[in-house]
């Protein structure tokens, strides 16, 4: 047929509203974040262009390169206790909620679900108030059950300051993953699960064999949702130790440094040029792992299809 | 409520108060209305403002080279140490803290390291001084 081939309007129509929002909020403001880290303001005189002499400071100088190696190497700790406990936990309540037996699952669900909903302020003060050595009711609670040898001021100690805010985070957000392999879990047939029995696979073994590797494609998702999420985060840690993120830095993660770097705390003046350098630093360190994730493991999972 | 002056290190030795002398209220040279401003200014920088301000908000006292009469007990103690002791600065404001590192950041840190036993007064101070001196062209060597 010779027929010429109409050009399709429509995709083009229907592709406008997302990227034209989309372009404006999140591609145009991330180039100006790489262009604003090229720049830098001399004594006196405008911004110059100084190519990567922003970077040469942060990952040169010691002043920026200890604390970008501090805060990076505390973001990881975040991320490895959020997919240590966070995520197997979520796999586990989503396992005991699925569970036809249990009853008052919508409750259990709905309970386990709303610290999740809650702004990041309250939770961050709460948690705050209940650790509390002076006013908190932790000391009190442990003290009830005869285990007040227990109780240490974790958000103010150095060594656990850190892990006790991403158990914090971990605590409010566990919902999310509960409820995506919750959702994974239900939409697995009937048949394959009859078919398993049939086997004489039930119990453990057919979790182990049959449900987990069809949840696996739901897990990678959440990796990488939590990865992102954890590389981004900020908020939990400003709330409760501040932007100075103490005691002595052992909270600071890479949102936290960009934040006193970009903004400004207290005295501090803020420096865009500085703070766009971090800020591109994370966008760097987000993509390679996203990068990682897609090609080397999402590309090799197995899906099955029904 | 009591209050006790800040500790030295031997008795008998000088010590300091910290005074906000960074802080000043001045008139802005465009303002249309220059006699208005002047007359706050000098009203703010009088002995009957000075008795006010430091009745009205305790815990906050006069620079006022006129001595001010206060009636809260725990401010009268207070201001009873410029008697003893020699006025200081807050070191950190405000030129002192225009570059990086950030000397008023750094001194939170070092204040809570030090008084947490982490780190020496001595340490505190030496890298406070560092730190200033990295970019402060008068400290510069």
């Amino acid at each position: 047929m010779a027929q010429r081939k109409q050009i399709r309007w429509h995709i083009a129509v229907f592709l406008a509203p997302a990227v034209l929002v989309y372009t404006a909020i999140m591609i145009v403001p991330l180039f100006g974040t790489l262009n604003l880290s090229l720049f830098n303001t001399v004594e006196g005189a405008g911004p110059e262009f100084v190519g990567l002499r922003n970077f040469a400071t942060l990952f040169g100088d010691p002043r920026w390169s200890d604390a970008f190696w501090n805060a990076l190497g505390n973001n990881a700790w975040f991320f490895v206790v959020h997919m240590l406990v966070q995520n197997p936990i979520g796999v586990m309540l989503a396992a005991l909620l699925s569970s036809p037996r249990l009853r008052g699952a919508a409750f259990y669900r709905t309970a386990i679900f709303i610290p999740t909903i809650l702004s990041f302020v309250i939770v961050g003060f709460v948690w705050k108030l209940i650790l509390s050595p002076i006013w908190g009711i932790a000391p009190g609670m442990l003290d009830a059950v005869g285990l007040k040898a227990l109780f240490a001021p974790w958000l103010g100690k150095e060594e656990y300051a850190l892990t006790t805010l991403a158990l914090v985070s971990v605590w409010q957000f566990v919902g999310i993953p509960m409820m995506l392999i919750y959702a994974a879990l239900l939409s697995i047939p009937d048949e394959v699960i009859e078919a398993a029995e049939m086997d004489g696979v039930t119990g453990w073994a057919q979790f182990w064999k049959i449900k987990l590797p069809l949840i696996l494609p739901s897990i990678g998702i959440i990796s990488i949702l939590t990865f992102v999420g954890n590389f981004n985060a900020f908020d939990l840690i400003y709330v409760t130790q501040g932007a100075l993120a103490g005691p002595n830095f052992a909270t600071d993660i890479l949102g936290t440094f960009l934040y006193r770097t970009f903004f400004g705390f207290q005295l501090q003046i803020g420096d865009p040029h500085m703070g766009a350098t971090i800020a591109t630093a994370m966008f760097g360190i987000i993509l390679l792992g996203v990068c990682f994730y897609l090609f080397a493991i999402q590309r090799r999972m197995r899906r099955y299809q029904f | 409520m009591g209050a006790f002056p800040p500790p030295v290190a031997a008795d008998g030795d000088k010590c300091y108060i910290s005074d906000h002398t960074d802080i000043a209220m001045g008139m802005n040279a465009a303002t249309k209305n220059p006699e208005a401003a002047k007359k706050f200014l000098e009203w703010v920088g009088s002995s009957e403002f000075a008795s006010l301000y430091a009745n009205a908000l305790p815990g906050f006292f006069s620079l006022n080279s006129a001595p001010v009469e206060m009636e809260d007990p725990l401010a009268k103690e207070f201001v009873s140490w410029r008697e003893t002791c020699e006025p200081t600065i807050r070191s950190t404001y405000q030129i002192l803290s225009r570059g990086t590192p950030n000397l008023e950041n750094e001194t939170w840190n070092a204040s809570a390291n030090v008084i947490k036993g982490t780190e020496t007064p001595e340490d505190a101070a030496k890298r406070l001084q560092d730190g200033l001196a990295s970019w402060y062209e008068p400290q510069k060597k």
